[in-house]
């Protein structure tokens, strides 16, 4: 028999075979229909090429004010800026067409247009189509941004019963138009023939031209946090696990929990001291951009903020982690404990979240950095309090898929929370504005091996079992487990930045003063809640019997109303008023 | 009427050789796709088994996620409908589908309210900017020709308050046609089909009065007018071929030669009475003779002139394209025929036949659309699932599978075996007429 795996070279002949043929040996995304196209500037193509040759004979950038303005550089430089006039081969634009309006284009290009176009920096001023003009000019004649020009471009509409008229003014070094302006009529290009390929108008490599180049220079630089320049900007240095203690701690504590530049070109342990504040501040520090195309590799993996050598140990410090004895325990366990922990948890953190301070409104003369923080800080917060409320959706699922009929949604908060060293100490459940004492205490709480974290340890190790739980359960047990690293981390964060604002005098500058309000002072903000927790016990309860569309209906209702409990939570804490989750009369 | 069980037991093909002067080639039947391959890949492939076959295709990555599955489409919004406005006809066609145009009812005329609901129907379907059709069939249509005129009228005004672009097409026997008629068809740009079975006696052998007397030049006189005057409309010759009328290369040349905008042959697969069905033998002659026809459009083409045998000049298209299918035609998906009284059938052909019954055209019986699309796939049909034509196909004709059964697929394979061939040879020798790169050279 012949060897039929060997490859052969085949030719695609018809646009079927084109479109689908695979060269061998490139990958999958190497076909348009397997990428990823955006504008940011794109990964396989930037679609804003499509656009720059929207009008026949013409080609065009689209170009940004510039975020770092040079005094001697040209001014308004930024719109639909012309690049080259190219109506030689321009398929719209055939030398032996009929059509008037072609005729017309090409003896301008060829003649006194074409000339005048050659000279300076020409723009597009508007665009009209359909007895409608958009002129790309502010009120006071500042010309728009490339990105508000193409836009406006992309919305125009093509069709030969759709005639389209386009003016370009000349800019001169000031920025100012120094020319009578261009007016031409024509049609807008179609970016596919009709038989659905790109238009033979653009040149090869044009729709890709203008691509970030994940692996080198954009790699250092790139600012869109997409996933091939997406990089953490500090890091924590490696601990050798032979260095932990019992507890999980480092013997090194500070250097174990001090924030790394990643980017750092001392990669040795001299380099190894904490990153500064800012960008620009670590900027002399980094590996360059010549030094980044060979580096690139050497830069380590990190794993849940903390880089990793050559090999990655899941929570090193949870070893004598026992499964419990059966389901049952676990399933009481999820129930009577964790569930309803997550609850207090996430309740604690959003009360902790209405006491921050509004940014909009705090001293920016004598804290000028704190409108920022105060920024990070209560997304930070809001993000940790929507963790714990996914956390207690996922223990309420573990519960309907271990106890079936017998399911009864669990959205109580728990009464007191267990922290601390070794097995914790007991706290009753608070809820206070966050105060260094509150972001202490939130640390603790979500330290990686403390008490949470071995509770969902000894779920994942039951449910590591694979002839006795689906892998899915096992799947989220892990999750659960995995994301409190993250919040430990974003408390850290929050503690650094925070704690400059407190002089030790009155209340520290990011908070604002809130006390739990009575009931009446929150019965609005009362009913929301208790609309919510109905809403998801509906949710939960039809979850667990598969009915997901009409669970998805509570759902969505409930991310309305707590929306709106956002709102009316920042209402009540702009005036001194807490929303009293349970009656703190107990502490 | 009981489907038979698809026999899975028999090997599927997912390419399909075929060799011209320029090598040999391979019709991928998974979208459609034609690749050249070096010599003798067909005879390899011939000697191995299924696992290796299917290495064959991994090496050539043409095993991705299938163009085509299995879920029927459903729900389609209705595109386009033909309205039976006259269920009765003033010619007496020995092999007729609609049985002397009545589909083997009571002769009647569709109301204007049947035809303003359907024109109503396809509006409320459609979006701004899509295009909807409205084709008038019968019987003979041009007997009901006041209700074609003010359906037309309707449909341009509702079309046009809600942005649709409408395309209108009328099949006639061209007995009734009058100087006006051009006119009318001119102003909307209808695309006119005639129906014509051959030259002068050929023709009237098969499409006579109910008299007895033959039809042919008295259509062409009535014909000639609307052949003048088309600019917008287009008036093509459609030819269906039977023992009786065999001459297909000159009857495409003296319709060409007349100046109709295309000529297509059908082959008479079902009549009702069973009269002048080809059988076996009729099928490989009709498929010579067919073949004949291509050489001359082949010829045509390759020499820059315009030569417009219908079936070919679509082939070459959609091979171009790669069009896969997997249903023949939109009949039941977004295409009906409307009978005279309002019901909604799967198509024009099958008006009146309760097999494919789709509810009326106020209410379309959505629940046995969506269950005609699921039984129709091409991949619940057997043999076709197996075949390597299945999805330049897609089953053949509802009407004649249904009530004929499949006598034609070697026919069909055959046609579009030559097709194949014959679109490398194009694409070699003119690009241009697919639109790709420029006419030869002089030099060459």
């Amino acid at each position: 028999m012949p060897e039929p795996m060997n490859p052969i070279r085949v030719k695609p002949r018809n646009l079927t075979a084109r479109a689908a043929y695979r060269v061998p040996g490139n990958p999958d995304n190497t076909r348009l229909d397997g990428s990823v196209g955006n504008c940011f500037p794109g990964l396989e193509m930037d679609v804003r090429d499509l656009d720059r040759r929207f009008f026949p004979g013409l080609v065009f950038n689209a170009v940004r004010v510039p975020l770092s303005p040079v005094a001697e550089a040209p001014k308004n430089t930024q719109g639909f800026h012309l690049v080259f006039v190219d109506y030689m081969y321009d398929p719209m634009l055939p030398d032996d067409s009929p059509d008037d309006w072609v005729q017309t284009l090409l003896s301008a290009y060829r003649g006194e247009v074409g000339a005048k176009l050659g000279e300076g920096r020409w723009f597009l001023s508007w665009v009209e189509q359909g007895g409608r003009r958009i002129d790309f000019h502010d009120k006071d004649r500042t010309p728009y941004d490339g990105m508000l020009v193409w836009r406006f471009v992309r919305s125009l509409e093509s069709g030969s019963d759709n005639p389209v008229s386009v003016a370009l003014v000349r800019r001169d070094h000031e920025g100012a138009v120094d020319a009578e302006p261009v007016v031409l009529h024509g049609y807008r290009r179609r970016y596919r023939t009709e038989a659905g390929v790109f238009d033979d108008a653009y040149d090869p490599g044009e729709l890709t031209q203008s691509l970030c180049n994940p692996w080198s220079h954009d790699f250092r630089d790139c600012g869109c946090h997409y996933w091939p320049s997406n990089h953490p900007d500090v890091v924590m240095a490696e601990v050798p696990h032979d260095q932990a203690l019992p507890t999980g701690q480092s013997y090194k504590p500070v250097a174990a929990e001090t924030h790394l530049d990643w980017l750092r070109a001392d990669k040795s342990p001299s380099g190894n001291v904490a990153a500064l504040n800012t960008v620009e501040q670590n900027r002399p520090f980094q590996i360059d951009h010549y030094q980044v195309n060979r580096m690139w590799s050497e830069l380590p993996i990190v794993v849940e903020g903390r880089e990793t050598g050559e090999v990655y140990q899941a929570d090193p410090e949870l070893q004598d982690v026992e499964p419990y004895a059966d389901v049952q325990e676990m399933v009481a366990d999820l129930k009577k404990r964790l569930a309803p922990m997550e609850m207090t948890l996430s309740l604690q953190y959003l009360y902790a979240y209405f006491s921050l301070a509004d940014p909009e409104t705090v001293d920016a003369a004598r804290w000028p950095t704190l409108k920022d923080d105060l920024i990070f800080a209560r997304r930070a917060l809001l993000e940790v309090a929507i963790g714990e409320m996914t956390h207690m959706r996922w223990a309420n699922q573990l519960l309907w898929e271990l106890q079936g009929d017998a399911y009864e949604p669990v959205l109580t908060p728990a009464e007191i929370l267990r922290f601390g060293p070794g097995y914790g100490r007991v706290h009753p459940r608070s809820l206070r504005p966050l105060t260094a004492e509150a972001i202490d205490d939130f640390i603790e709480i979500e330290r990686p091996g403390g008490y949470i974290d071995r509770a969902y340890a000894q779920c994942v190790a039951t449910l590591e079992n694979k002839a006795l739980f689906a892998r899915r359960l096992y799947a989220l047990a892990v999750r659960i487990d995995s994301d409190g690293d993250e919040h430990y981390l974003r408390f850290r964060q929050m503690k650094e930045v925070l704690a400059k604002y407190d002089t030790g005098q009155g209340l520290p500058a990011y908070l604002r003063p809130v006390k739990p309000g009575t009931k009446a002072q929150a019965k609005q903000a009362l009913a929301l809640f208790n609309s919510v927790t109905d809403g998801l016990r509906q949710a939960y309860a039809l979850e667990a019997c598969d009915k997901f569309a009409q669970a998805q209906e509570h759902i969505a209702r409930v991310r309305d109303t707590m929306q709106d409990l956002r709102v009316t939570g920042d209402e009540l804490a702009a005036k001194g008023i807490g929303i009293p989750f349970w009656p703190e009369a107990e502490t | 009427m009981t489907r038979p069980e698809p026999d899975l037991r028999a090997p599927r093909r997912d390419v399909h050789f075929f060799d011209t002067e320029h090598g040999q080639h391979m019709l991928a039947v998974d979208g459609s796709r034609v690749f050249d391959v070096p010599p003798g890949t067909a005879e390899a492939h011939a000697g191995w088994d299924d696992a290796a076959r299917a290495g064959f295709l991994d090496g050539l990555g043409l095993r991705d996620a299938p163009f085509i599955d299995d879920a029927p489409p459903q729900d389609m919004p209705v595109r386009s409908l033909s309205l039976a406005v006259a269920q009765k006809c003033n010619l007496a066609c020995t092999y007729c589908y609609a049985s002397g145009g009545e589909f083997g009812g009571p002769a009647r005329n569709m109301s204007w309210e049947v035809a303003r609901a359907s024109v109503d129907r396809l509006v409320s379907e459609a979006e701004p900017g899509d295009r909807i059709s409205l084709a008038f069939l019968g019987g003979e249509p041009l007997i009901n020709r006041d209700l074609i005129r003010r359906a037309t009228d309707y449909a341009v005004r509702q079309a046009r308050a809600k942005d649709l672009r409408v395309g209108f097409s009328i099949t006639t026997n061209g007995t009734l046609l009058r100087p006006d008629d051009a006119e009318f068809f001119e102003a909307h740009g209808f695309a006119v089909t005639i129906s014509l079975d051959g030259i002068g006696a050929a023709h009237d052998r098969l499409r006579p009065y109910r008299g007895g007397r033959g039809s042919f030049d008295a259509i062409l006189s009535r014909v000639a007018p609307l052949l003048e005057a088309q600019r917008r409309m287009q008036v093509g010759a459609r030819v269906t071929v039977t023992p009786r009328n065999m001459d297909l290369p000159e009857t495409l040349d003296r319709f060409v030669a007349m100046g109709f905008h295309s000529v297509g042959f059908s082959p008479m697969l079902a009549a009702p009475n069973g009269k002048h069905e080809l059988d076996r033998a009729g099928l490989d002659d009709m498929l010579a003779q067919m073949r004949l026809c291509g050489a001359a459009f082949e010829a045509a083409v390759v020499a820059g002139r315009r030569y417009p045998f219908s079936n070919m000049a679509s082939a070459m298209h959609e091979i171009h394209r790669g069009t896969h299918r997997p249903y023949p035609c939109g009949a039941g998906a977004g295409y009906f025929g409307v009978s005279a009284d309002g019901g909604l059938f799967a198509c024009h052909r099958f008006v009146g036949d309760e097999a494919a019954a789709m509810g009326d055209v106020t209410s379309p019986d959505s629940a046995r659309r969506n269950g005609w699309l699921a039984e129709r796939h091409v991949h619940t049909q057997s043999p076709c699932n197996s075949c390597w034509a299945r999805y330049l196909c897609g089953g053949g004709c509802h009407h004649e599978v249904i009530h004929r059964g499949r006598p034609a697929c070697d026919y069909i394979r055959g046609w579009l075996h030559y097709c194949l061939q014959a679109y490398v040879r194009l694409i070699e020798a003119r690009p241009d007429f697919f639109g790709e790169g420029g006419p030869p050279s002089r030099a060459e």
